[in-house]
């Protein structure tokens, strides 16, 4: 993995993690869904720190370079983080759903 | 002082009769109010049919969710004291008492703590509490026992802080936020039952989450918190 890459990947996880704690500062953020965020910025830290863990791993499993399986990672952690975003959403649209049918119907009665 | 006992439910079907007709007849110095998270099953209607006093929440929103909505209820009425207490017969209304009394003493939150005069056990199951516990010493200095018990009492200053701010769920980065942040804190010993009916919500891969979720917050995120200002 080259150094600009490196520092890339520290630069952009420690913005994302001041900007993270910023929005939990000015109570505009949930902690339970700052975590995977922090998660994230974090292992992103440690592999440019320590690049020894994805080169090894990229020559087991036969990778071309290093940075490959880091984009690769990222593109399933992202995966599924979009997914698991996707599924909260489908529900709080069902809470909306029921939420003002039933403020309607409440409504309706009086 | 005015107490109120706020008790969550989902899906108590088993256990809401029993506990919720105990406090209202044994206990009638206590207000209390139910707070039904959306229960799927018949929660809501045995409450209605016992003439208990209770809270319909259209739609689930969590425990947090569930006991914020008892806080408001709470600083609504004008409550001196309001402590959470378990829907499914693990907490026991004896020891409110000695909860109340705490609260007399001037301190913000009081703990129903099962290890002031107890040893904590060396098990499996304590392995989170006394991690959480350890998190808690390293990020405010201060020694909490039994920092994972459902059971605590808010003063009414917490009360109207609790019922108005985002990220003040019942649980033990907020209690750790609180103490940093000066609150008093008071743990009093009292007994916990094991459940009685009906099984925890607490799974494997839950627990794991849910310990990652707390290290985090209390060793990190809460040092970047500000309190904010309510009056």
């Amino acid at each position: 993995m080259s150094i600009a890459l490196r520092v890339l990947l520290i630069i952009v996880s420690v913005m994302n993690t001041l900007n993270i704690l910023r929005r939990i500062r000015k109570s505009k953020l949930q902690i339970d869904y700052s975590i995977f965020w922090l998660v994230f910025s974090m292992i992103l830290i440690v592999i440019a720190v320590f690049p020894q863990i994805v080169i090894k791993l990229a020559q087991i499993i036969g990778f071309q370079s290093p940075a490959n399986m880091v984009f690769l990672l990222v593109i399933f952690a992202l995966m599924f983080k979009s997914f698991q975003s996707t599924l909260e959403i489908s529900q709080l649209q069902y809470k909306i759903e029921e939420l003002t049918q039933k403020i309607a119907l409440e409504e309706h009665k009086e | 002082m005015k107490v109120l006992v706020v008790i969550p439910a989902y899906n108590e079907e088993l256990n809401i009769k029993k506990v919720v007709s105990n406090l209202r007849d044994q206990y009638p110095q206590y207000d209390y109010v139910v707070v039904n998270d959306g229960s799927a099953d018949n929660t809501s209607r045995i409450c209605h049919e016992e003439k208990f006093n209770i809270i319909d929440l259209p739609v689930n929103l969590g425990l947090a969710g569930a006991f914020q909505t008892g806080l408001k209820y709470a600083d609504l009425k004008n409550y001196d004291c309001a402590i959470q207490f378990d829907a499914d017969g693990q907490h026991r209304p004896e020891y409110i008492a000695e909860l109340v009394k705490g609260i007399e003493e001037g301190y913000d939150i009081v703990i129903g703590s099962r290890f002031v005069t107890q040893k904590k056990p060396l098990s499996m199951r304590m392995v989170g509490s006394r991690m959480i516990g350890w998190a808690i010493k390293v990020s405010t200095g201060k020694r909490v026992a039994d920092p994972t018990s459902g059971m605590r009492m808010y003063s009414k200053k917490m009360i109207h802080e609790f019922a108005r701010n985002i990220n003040y769920g019942p649980e033990p980065d907020t209690i750790s936020f609180l103490v940093k942040q000066g609150a008093a804190i008071k743990e009093v010993q009292v007994e916990i039952d094991d459940r009685t009916a009906g099984e925890s919500y607490l799974n494997w891969t839950k627990s794991m989450m849910y310990m990652l979720r707390m290290m985090i917050s209390i060793l990190f995120i809460q040092n970047f918190r500000k309190r904010s200002k309510t009056d």
